[in-house]
């Protein structure tokens, strides 16, 4: 009898959690997985599924702080993507999209280090598509990944995204790729120091190790570029950034000297 | 007990089974996502509001899911560059109607296509563009709007002021507005020879948009030209910027409130130029050395996504005096100005396609010159109210539609000399108190239209617009017509007409020296421009044009003016701007222009006093370092046509002689010529604040360029008077961001 009202409870929570999961949780889950493989494959499609997650997530709940900004993320993220392949006009509407969710997050919340870290590097992405913005948007990148640093000094992606500032500011306007260098191992170390976790907010490890390698590979140390883009691979066999390019690059580079 | 509890579990069971069936009562939603042309979409996000139901379509535009809804459903398709769909859609179990949903482009495509002809702004889409930067760090421009807007093509360089002379048109004949006020008098040291620069800090600019000829029916009461500039809006970052060089001090300021919704801003500057002078020499010229400051500060409230309310003031104070040569002898000019603008502005969009923009604003402007007899203290107060809209009904009609009200009132108080040539203290003086009090209402409406006639490279541009003067009673409709084709991606063709109408200056309708029933004057303007984008940051422009005047002010013997003057000006001007060996930046912009008026004092049709000939401006700025830059600007012009003096008539009475002229504008200056370097050192102090340094060294040849002539008490010899910059001045300064 027992074991029966058991099985009759599992039957009824079971129903009830098959009708009344929580799917703004759900949606984000599915869109989180899509976008770690759009990270890892760099894959346009994936990207646009994983922003049709986030997308749904929002229309029902306007203010869901984690679609808004993996919704922010993954349109900065397309955005790289369109980067790439020069097409301006879809650039420019996914860095609209991205800044008008990000400023909207500041505006409910103004000392949030991960949207202001985030809005800054989205200002930096456009000074790289167009380096004419430098005095405005580098400008802005420089200040608002500055003002996520004095908020949250050891997030692990507010570090890596000071140092992806300090490895595309020119020097003369404060750049440096040996500062650079030093927020990217720290941003690595917090990275190994910390559990991860499914649905908060964990991008950042695979591209502070790329990061890191480029930044050694600037810096004329190909060994350790070649190590550091290595570690990436084996926590990420399909890393496609460093497999297909930032990899074979510093190979030949060194095969070369 | 047993075999109850039994039947409760299986009834519980079928229970169940059962609520869990209807919970399942599953509908498939299905069709394609299509745009206007029908091309199918992919990857649009297609699903149910309020639901967690959905999918993205595949890559022929197909989707498919399956949904517990049922009833009245709100359906969404959404893509980035397309307009959001929501279409309320009744599912029923039982049809599987598949849904087709068609996606409408976002209307931001359309601007992309359409070049007007004679414009160019900061905008991408306005063809040939100058940012903010190409002003800042144009060589000689002294970072002055107008300054910087000299070294584009259309613009002649009658002399070393600030204002435009437009293809060949009075500086009056060019409007100037900034953020829908208008401005009659944005200059500092205005003088007979027109103010030196701007007093509109460039710090406070966000962008402009300047035509010099064709433009759109939005602006009225210009006949030649168009000045359009936008202040900055909320800042997003705190900063503050301090500049110190010979010539004066800055300070610089931008402050958030609220992240995104509320921001201030404030510009201050003084100038001075005390330290030039005695730098470069020449101060001995002065009995007064010119000095100025301004001041600006605006509000700017974003009260919701879409709405925004700036509040702009601004201030600025002038004063100089001269000593002028005079036939004998040497007297003293002295101008003092004050010009103060306020400005409430709303900008907001309305039902999703609409954008709102309106303006109330206030301008005083307050001069006084003094020179021997004359002494005139002149004011023109101006309260306007304007109002914008742009619907964009779909991606390729536009229709643009607005209107606006201003009261303008220009006072003139004093003496001035009865006879031109005498200006002496002791001279014959006559009091002048006379004023120009008039209300002015204009509206218009205008189309926008690409992809006619299913040609996607076929734009046209057509407007209307009606003013009415009180109390003058002047009325008038200006049509104005723009079509363009683009030949290819890169290659654009522009054919443009239009009739611009203008009251003639205000002194004119002076009853005691003018005639208070003047007509307006009247213009034409055909256009024909071509535009290559060589590539992203290279691009040419030629273009030829022809004005035709008509109903100009022209002296008359019993009405002191008619309207029978007329004129004509035609040209071609043209551009290239880019890289050079993709290492210097820089434009060469020439213009040719041939211009002739019969209009004020003249006799005959002559060469107008705007008739410069050829103009040529290079811009070439070279990084020598990535913190290193040297840049150049020379400028080549036409002499400026003049009257000619050919001999003088004693007047025993007042002791002095006459002048008798030549024919008009029958004699040229020498030719203009001037090449300005600037050396530009950026760099960073205490790892934190960005400096620049800089040193710029105007008209380093040292070429005597002029002003005019001054004569001798019997007009039998002449000499000239040197230009602002008729000797080599050097300048430097610094200015650091914090």
């Amino acid at each position: 009898m027992k074991r029966r009202i058991l099985v009759i409870a599992l039957l009824v929570l079971s129903a009830v959690s098959l009708n009344f999961a929580q799917p703004i949780d759900e949606l984000i889950g599915e869109g989180n997985k899509l976008l770690y493989k759009a990270d890892v494959e760099f894959d346009l499609t994936s990207y646009i599924k994983a922003r049709g997650m986030f997308e749904r997530a929002i229309a029902s709940d306007k203010e869901d702080y984690l679609a808004n900004y993996f919704l922010a993320y993954t349109d900065y993220k397309i955005a790289v993507y369109y980067m790439q392949k020069k097409e301006k006009q879809q650039f420019q509407n996914y860095i609209d999209s991205a800044t008008e969710i990000l400023k909207s997050l500041i505006n409910n919340n103004e000392s949030d280090a991960e949207v202001i870290s985030l809005l800054g590097t989205v200002y930096g992405i456009q000074v790289e598509m167009k380096p004419s913005l430098g005095p405005s948007k580098g400008a802005q990148n420089v200040a608002l990944t500055s003002e996520a640093m004095e908020i949250s000094p050891n997030n692990p992606r507010v570090l890596l995204q000071k140092g992806i500032s300090k490895f595309n500011t020119p020097e003369f306007f404060g750049g440096s790729k040996d500062e650079a260098l030093n927020y990217f191992k720290k941003s690595i170390s917090i990275f190994e120091s910390t559990e991860k976790s499914v649905s908060k907010i964990n991008w950042g490890y695979l591209d502070a190790l790329a990061w890191l390698g480029r930044t050694y590979a600037k810096l004329g140390d190909y060994e350790a570029a070649i190590s550091t883009y290595k570690k990436a691979l084996q926590n990420e066999p399909e890393f496609s950034w460093v497999k297909n390019s930032l990899l074979p690059a510093v190979e030949e580079k060194l095969t070369s000297q | 007990m047993k075999l109850l509890s039994l039947y409760i579990f299986k009834f519980i069971l079928l229970l169940l089974l059962f609520l869990s069936a209807t919970c399942f009562a599953q509908t498939e939603v299905n069709g394609k996502v299509t745009d206007e042309e029908g091309k199918p979409l992919a990857y649009v996000n297609v699903y149910i509001l309020d639901s967690f139901d959905g999918s993205m379509s595949s890559k022929d535009g197909s989707f498919s899911f399956i949904t517990s809804q049922n009833g009245e459903i709100e359906l969404v398709a959404s893509i980035i560059g397309y307009e959001k769909l929501q279409n309320s859609i009744l599912l029923d179990t039982l049809s599987h109607n598949p849904i087709h949903l068609l996606l409408e482009s976002s209307a931001i495509i359309t601007k992309d296509v359409i070049v007007t002809a004679s414009s160019y702004g900061t905008a991408e889409d306005n063809g040939v563009v100058m940012t903010s930067m190409d002003i800042i760090t144009t060589p000689g421009g002294a970072a002055d709007i107008f300054q910087s807007l000299k070294t584009l093509p259309g613009i002649t360089q009658v002399s070393e002021s600030a204002e435009l002379y437009v293809r060949g048109g009075d500086p009056n004949e060019t409007i100037i507005i900034l953020d829908q006020a208008s401005l009659y008098h944005p200059f500092s040291y205005e003088s007979a020879y027109g103010g030196l620069f701007s007093n509109i800090n460039t710090e406070s600019i966000k962008g402009m948009y300047f035509s010099s000829g064709g433009f759109s029916t939005k602006y009225g009461n210009a006949l030649s030209g168009v000045l359009d500039l936008e202040t900055k809006n909320e800042p997003d970052i705190q900063r503050f910027l301090i500049g110190l060089s010979l010539a004066s001090v800055d300070i610089s300021g931008q402050i958030p409130i609220s992240y995104s919704k509320l921001g201030f801003r404030f510009n201050g500057r003084q100038s001075y130029t005390k330290p030039i002078f005695w730098f470069n020499g020449g101060m001995d010229d002065f009995t007064v050395l010119p000095v100025s400051s301004d001041a600006n500060a605006s509000l700017i409230y974003k009260y919701s996504k879409t709405g925004r309310i700036k509040i702009f003031g601004s201030a600025a104070k002038d004063k100089q005096g001269v000593h002028v040569q005079l036939p004998g002898y040497t007297d003293e000019f002295n101008g003092t100005s004050i010009n103060n603008i306020f400005n409430f502005q709303l900008t907001d969009i309305l039902f999703f396609n609409t954008v709102i923009k309106t303006s109330l604003s206030k301008t005083y402007y307050d001069s006084n010159w003094k020179l021997g007899i004359l002494d005139i203290n002149r004011k023109d107060n101006g309260l306007k109210f304007r109002g914008d809209t742009e619907t964009i009904l779909s991606s390729s009609f536009k229709l643009l539609i607005g209107g606006e009200w201003e009261y303008r009132d220009v006072l003139y108080k004093g003496s001035i000399p009865v006879n031109e040539f005498d200006m002496r203290m002791e001279g014959e003086g006559e009091i002048i108190n006379a004023g120009f009090a008039v209300t002015r209402i204009g509206s218009y409406a205008e189309v926008e239209l690409s992809n006619l006639l299913n040609f996607q490279s076929l734009f046209i541009i057509s407007g209307m617009r009606v003013d009415i003067i009180s109390p003058l009673g002047l009325k008038w409709i200006d049509p104005r017509f723009n079509i363009g084709y683009k030949i290819n991606k890169d290659l654009t063709f522009n054919l443009g007409w239009g009739i611009f109408h203008q009251h003639p200056d205000p002194r004119l309708y002076f009853s005691s020296d003018g005639n208070p029933n003047l007509d307006a004057m009247k213009a034409t303007h055909y256009i024909a421009s071509l535009d290559y984008k060589i590539n992203n940051i290279s691009s040419v422009r030629i273009e030829g044009y022809h004005k035709e005047y008509g109903n100009l002010p022209l002296e008359d013997e019993l009405l002191n003016y008619n309207n029978n003057g007329y004129g004509f000006a035609q040209g071609i001007d043209f551009m290239v701007k880019g890289d050079l060996f993709g290492i210097i930046d820089g434009w060469i912009s020439y213009g040719f222009i041939n211009t002739k008026r019969k209009w004020m004092d003249f006799e005959e049709l002559s060469p107008s006093s705007f008739d410069i000939t050829h103009n040529l401006t290079v811009i070439a700025k070279y990084n020598i370092t990535q913190s290193f830059q040297i840049g150049l600007n020379y400028k080549y012009a036409t002499g400026r046509p003049f009257t000619p003096v050919v001999n003088a008539n004693y007047i025993p009475e007042l002791g002095i002689y006459e002048p008798n002229y030549g024919k008009d504008n029958s004699d040229r200056h020498p030719t203009y010529q001037r090449l300005d370097i600037r050396f530009t050192y950026l760099s960073q102090l205490f790892n934190n604040y960005f400096t620049v340094f800089y040193v710029e060294a105007l008209n380093i040849l040292d070429i005597n360029n002029i002003f005019g002539y001054s004569y001798n008490r019997d007009y039998s010899r002449r000499s000239k008077v040197d230009s602002y910059f008729g000797r080599r001045t050097i300048v430097f300064g610094l200015q650091i961001t914090i």
